[in-house]
């Protein structure tokens, strides 16, 4: 399953993933995004100028889609991802209540999660374009291999 | 080689994806009383508030039978099954053979017990029937008396009030949520409720429902009545047992099943609101009859079923539930304070902020938030993993605590985070 993986020794919380993001899913795909679209990716500031993007990690034994009562959240028989369809979320928080990562974001003005979607037609994830430290990169290790 | 799945909800998907994943040939079939395709219990009150259409409630789509090559029976009731001769005993007489049997038949909600219970207008919430019924009803009646102030009855509660009726909750416990929650929380859902207009009475008794030819009152056991045109009860639910009952399986909560999700009998699996399983935290056997542990249970039952060897951990009691904006989250132990635990607490109901922990011999066991989601989830894998938590329990109730924040833990613990996949994380992440 590929996913957005972080060597947070190269983080520097500097968020540019969290704008890029924003503006790749932003409607006109402009900086005037990050007002308007929420970021997939949230990056946690640590100490000593250190964060780490906490992200989606299209988990294999998913437990948000385990948990989502309304169908919003499965996985694409095709691709492996766990995807969002924000048309039939309700806002139960289930998802938020049992990713162990933070990576399923609540966005309460709309009452619906947003997550991930791996910038899916892309060729890179813009989070991970936009990483100045790369500390950010596309895995597609499968469990098998760790 | 057939399966066989007796339900169509949470426990019964989930187990079909199982075995779909790992077997596409095998035949299975599907039984169930309910006439509706798949849709979602945990919905309906989204759909009797008006916020969603009934269409909506499917979890799955009407292509799911078809690519997961179901043979569905819907409308077709089980009665009984034979488990020495592998046969399934139908409503209409006749008979069907399996070779692996998944019991997930759910549950069913109880009965109030009072005089009165079966006059027109009085409801329960559990199934579509329920639901459609109380819509076709709302024209006629302008207040309605919800009885129970847990999770349906609360969620009939705010359903109705969004449509524009007069809604008085009545509990008898002396706060809301008191199978879930403790009071602080159960009062800070009630200060919202209240807000809005719903009426919250607790500490009384519902004596009977006073009506003829349709509902007028609810009499309360203390003397008085509440006047309204139509009652919701939502007392919690019992296990479908009725399939096994004289089968020789074992069953007392529930269908007792074993860390695969296996009954008594060989070949026989059982899942959901209708599987006993032990509680992780307590290590008794209880129904934990929630969305979440009904797919994970479907699906190690589907996977052994399937051939494919899978373990299934234990069930843990969690709620998430939102009125208006605010948020309550109930893990694990939290209501009672069980002996050599102790709490933890951050509570500023001036925020509507309440996060408490609850912890057992260093280990976090319950946790419980009102206001503030974030952290919830990684805090649950603590629980579920049984991670000594004494050096973070300040981290874990300060406002900004996420996975972040306990990476050296995570790193320290990587089985903490459980299936094979957090341990990519924990590399990746760590580095």
């Amino acid at each position: 399953m590929p996913r957005v993986i972080c060597d947070n020794e190269r983080c520097l919380a500097c968020k540019a993933c969290e704008i890029a993001c924003a503006v790749q899913h932003s409607a006109a795909k402009s900086l005037a995004g990050v007002f308007e679209e929420p970021p997939r990716v949230r990056v946690s500031r640590l100490p000593e100028a250190r964060g780490l993007p906490l992200r989606c990690m299209q988990c294999e034994e998913a437990p948000c889609v385990m948990a989502c009562m309304s169908g919003a959240l499965q996985r694409d028989a095709e691709t492996g991802l766990v995807k969002h369809d924000a048309d039939k979320c309700v806002g139960c928080w289930m998802c938020v209540m049992v990713c162990p990562f933070g990576g399923v974001r609540p966005l309460r003005s709309r009452g619906v999660v947003t997550k991930c979607d791996l910038c899916e037609g892309e060729e890179t994830p813009a989070c991970v374009a936009a990483c100045p430290t790369h500390a950010l990169s596309v895995d597609e290790t499968t469990a098998e291999e760790v | 080689m057939a399966y066989v799945i007796i339900g169509n909800s949470a426990a019964a998907v989930s187990a079909v994806e199982a075995i779909r994943s790992v077997d596409r040939d095998t035949p299975i079939s599907l039984y169930c009383d309910e006439q509706a395709p798949i849709y979602s219990r945990c919905m309906l009150s989204y759909y009797l508030a008006g916020h969603v259409e009934k269409d909506d409630l499917r979890f799955r789509d009407d292509g799911w039978y078809e690519r997961m090559a179901v043979e569905p029976h819907l409308g077709s009731a089980v009665t009984g099954l034979d488990a020495d001769r592998k046969k399934l005993r139908l409503a209409d007489g006749s008979e069907a053979s399996y070779d692996k049997l998944l019991v997930a038949t759910g549950a069913k909600a109880r009965s109030l017990g009072r005089p009165g219970e079966e006059l027109p207008g009085v409801f329960r919430l559990r199934n579509l029937p329920d639901a459609e019924g109380i819509v076709a009803r709302l024209g006629e009646a302008n207040r309605v008396a919800v009885l129970g102030g847990g999770l349906v009855g609360l969620k009939a509660a705010y359903a109705l009030r969004e449509r524009g009726m007069e809604v008085s909750v009545l509990v008898r416990s002396d706060h809301l949520m008191s199978q879930v929650a403790d009071a602080r929380a159960g009062d800070l859902i009630r200060e919202r409720l209240e807000e809005k207009g719903i009426e919250v009475r607790t500490g009384v008794d519902a004596k009977a429902i006073a009506g003829d030819g349709g509902v007028k009152a609810v009499e309360l056991s203390e003397g008085g009545a509440v006047e309204c045109g139509m009652v919701v009860v939502g007392k919690g639910v019992d296990s479908n047992l009725d399939v096994v009952k004289e089968s020789g399986i074992e069953a007392h909560w529930g269908i007792v099943t074993d860390e695969h999700m296996q009954t008594s009998a060989p070949e026989v699996y059982a899942a959901g609101d209708v599987a006993e399983t032990r509680d992780l935290l307590t290590g008794e056997r209880t129904v934990n009859a929630i969305w979440p542990n009904a797919s994970e249970q479907g699906r190690v039952a589907g996977f052994n079923m399937a051939g494919r060897e899978r373990t299934y951990p234990g069930s843990l009691a969690m709620n998430s539930v939102d009125f208006y904006g605010r948020s309550l989250m109930a893990v694990g132990k939290v209501r009672k304070l069980d002996q050599g635990a102790e709490e933890v607490v951050d509570y500023q109901p001036e925020r509507g902020r309440y996060r408490k922990l609850v912890i057992r011999d260093g280990r976090l066991i319950g946790l419980l938030i009102v206001g503030s989601m974030q952290g919830v989830g990684t805090a649950l894998a603590l629980i579920k993993a049984g991670v000594p938590v004494a050096e973070i329990q300040e981290v874990l109730l300060a406002e900004d605590f996420d996975y972040a924040k306990i990476l050296h833990l995570v790193k320290q613990y990587p089985e903490a985070f459980g299936r094979r996949e957090f341990l990519l994380t924990v590399k990746s992440a760590v580095g």
